[in-house]
């Protein structure tokens, strides 16, 4: 298999045996837009991006500081700051991804840290967690907006039991919204290439975005462009299979298969102190 | 003092004396240019030219103003670099093109009207002047150099955090835009972060710095936090404050001189 700087390159050459490992849940589902149509997300055009030509010297400067998420989630996992989100199993790699975008954002902003649980969006998206279902990341992303995120001590991970939907939880998770209007990616008003595109801008300034892929029916958080060779961009993914899964949970996609069928872009959180005395906000304390 | 002439639409004489020779010395187009004690005329060309949607550029790593006097004849657009611009450029071959100005900061003049305007440029406290006239119009008097308009203000005059012992760091950045690479780098880059995790006080809820977006909902922040993320109207900016004295400015260009001015606040 080919690496990039030790990190595993998923492209259409990769063995099945790593892609489609049947030890690791996936559990993306293709959006189904009966349920949440495309108008209700923002629009891309909304945003000022990198454009193409750009790409090289923002990828210049930013591996040369050390600027990527991929260094910010790196740096923040050295000091106890971010707890990665784990699947375990259950098919909801939709919800992680949204876990984990909101996590990175909130480490962009200096905010306490806590370990948003997966669990809670899966469960209260449409009530798929409930129901072990699988899902799409701009459904969770959504919970994440109107509902808000419970961070971990309130709703534990691997935990779907309807008991755990509480008010006092509901008044926690409010502290943990996605504020800002998500950015979809794939409206269908735009071309083809362009969500790529949408999506490569977005990671070298600073935005997490949760990326769906139909073919490998799985959801993970994008955090960082990366220039493979000249010409040639990857998307490098934090998956939610744990620390031994690719380089310390990260991978890259390439070429075809890392064309999303769905990409929401966190660009603003909720800013809070955190209430929750969290195990990681003592911990980095 | 750095003086020249340059017509526009129509036929050239430039006037200008050698630059000082700084390092980081403005560059500015290669118009040709002469001695102010031989004015000579030479045929109109493209490079002498500066036409109506052409660009004449002007880029320096060292701070500077850039005026242009008197107003109305040419606009003047600040920008920060390494920057690309597409466009026809006054010392190009006439055609539209792409080019990478690399210093840290870059003007673009654009000629809106006819006649005469003087363009000012204080490096360092050194005067660069270029005057830039037609043969219709006289070369107007010098203007002194004067604040930039837009440059942000404080809106309060005391810190908000008051008192409080220790360092205490606010940046904010747009929300919907993208900052240059280099200053996305102190925003997420680590030699900025590093700093700020070990000089800055401890709060209850962490180290004393938040890293955010213009026009956030900072409500659920502490009420000088607050207070802080309203000091200055902006897209980008910096609040400094150890308790003893406290700045609130316009965010640095890279994360050198991020540093460099966090330092100031130790």
């Amino acid at each position: 298999m080919d690496t990039w700087n030790g990190i595993p390159i998923i492209d259409d050459q990769t063995p099945d045996s790593f892609v489609f490992d049947p030890s690791y849940a996936r559990g993306a589902e293709p959006r189904d837009y009966a349920v949440q149509p495309t108008e209700m997300m923002a629009a891309p055009s909304e945003f000022n991006l990198p454009k193409p030509e750009e790409w090289d010297e923002y990828d210049r400067v930013l591996v040369r500081e050390e600027a990527t998420l991929h260094h910010v989630v790196l740096r923040a996992r050295e000091k106890g700051r971010f707890k990665d989100c784990y699947q375990n199993g259950h098919p909801f790699c939709w919800s992680h991804s949204t876990a984990h975008g909101i996590m990175v954002a909130r480490e962009v902003a200096n905010q306490p840290p806590v370990k948003i649980s997966a669990y809670m969006l899966a469960c209260l998206s449409d009530g798929r967690g409930y129901q072990n279902k699988g899902g799409w990341s701009a459904l969770s992303a959504m919970t994440a907006e109107t509902i808000g995120a419970c961070p971990e001590p309130m709703w534990q991970e691997g935990k779907t039991s309807r008991s755990l939907d509480t008010p006092a939880m509901r008044a926690e998770a409010a502290k943990y919204k996605i504020t800002e209007p998500m950015v979809d990616l794939t409206r269908d008003v735009y071309f083809r290439n362009l969500p790529f595109e949408m999506v490569i801008g977005c990671l070298l300034t600073g935005r997490p975005v949760m990326v769906d892929f139909n073919w490998w029916g799985h959801a993970v958080l994008g955090v960082r462009a990366v220039k493979i060779e000249d010409g040639s961009w990857g998307i490098m993914i934090l998956n939610s299979h744990g620390l031994n899964w690719g380089d310390r949970g990260f991978g890259i996609l390439r070429g075809s298969r890392a064309r999303p069928d769905g990409a929401v872009a966190v660009n603003t959180v909720q800013k809070t102190v955190s209430a929750v005395a969290s195990p990681e906000a003592k911990l980095a304390a | 003092m750095f003086f020249a002439t340059l017509v526009l639409g129509g036929s050239v004489a430039l006037i200008c004396a050698e630059p000082p020779k700084y390092p980081d010395w403005p560059t500015l187009p290669s118009v040709p240019d002469k001695m102010p004690d031989k004015p000579v005329r030479v045929d109109p060309g493209p490079v002498s030219s500066l036409l109506k949607d052409q660009l004449y550029v002007v880029q320096s790593d060292s701070a500077v103003q850039l005026l242009a006097s008197p107003p109305g004849v040419v606009v003047v657009t600040e920008e920060v670099g390494p920057i690309r611009i597409r466009g026809e450029f006054v010392d190009g071959k006439g055609q539209v093109e792409t080019r990478l100005y690399e210093k840290k900061q870059v003007f673009l003049i654009e000629r809106v009207a006819q006649g005469a305007v003087e363009l000012l440029m204080v490096p360092k406290g050194e005067v660069v002047r270029r005057v830039i006239t037609d043969d219709q119009n006289p070369i107007p008097p010098p203007k002194p150099v004067e604040p930039k308009p837009d440059e942000p203000k404080p809106v309060v005059e005391k810190s908000p955090w008051d008192n409080a012992p220790g360092m205490r760091v606010l940046i904010v950045y747009p929300r919907r835009g993208a900052l240059p690479a280099l200053q996305q780098s102190i925003v997420t880059g680590k030699r900025v972060r590093e700093y700020l995790d070990t000089k800055t006080a401890q709060e209850p809820e962490g180290k004393a710095y938040w890293i955010l977006k213009t026009d956030e909902d900072v409500t659920g922040l502490t009420p000088s936090w607050q207070k802080a993320y309203g000091t200055l109207k902006g897209d980008r900016w910096v609040v400094i404050g150890n308790g003893a004295k406290w700045t609130a400015e316009v965010l640095p260009a890279d994360p050198d001189k991020m540093l460099e001015l966090l330092r100031k606040y130790e």
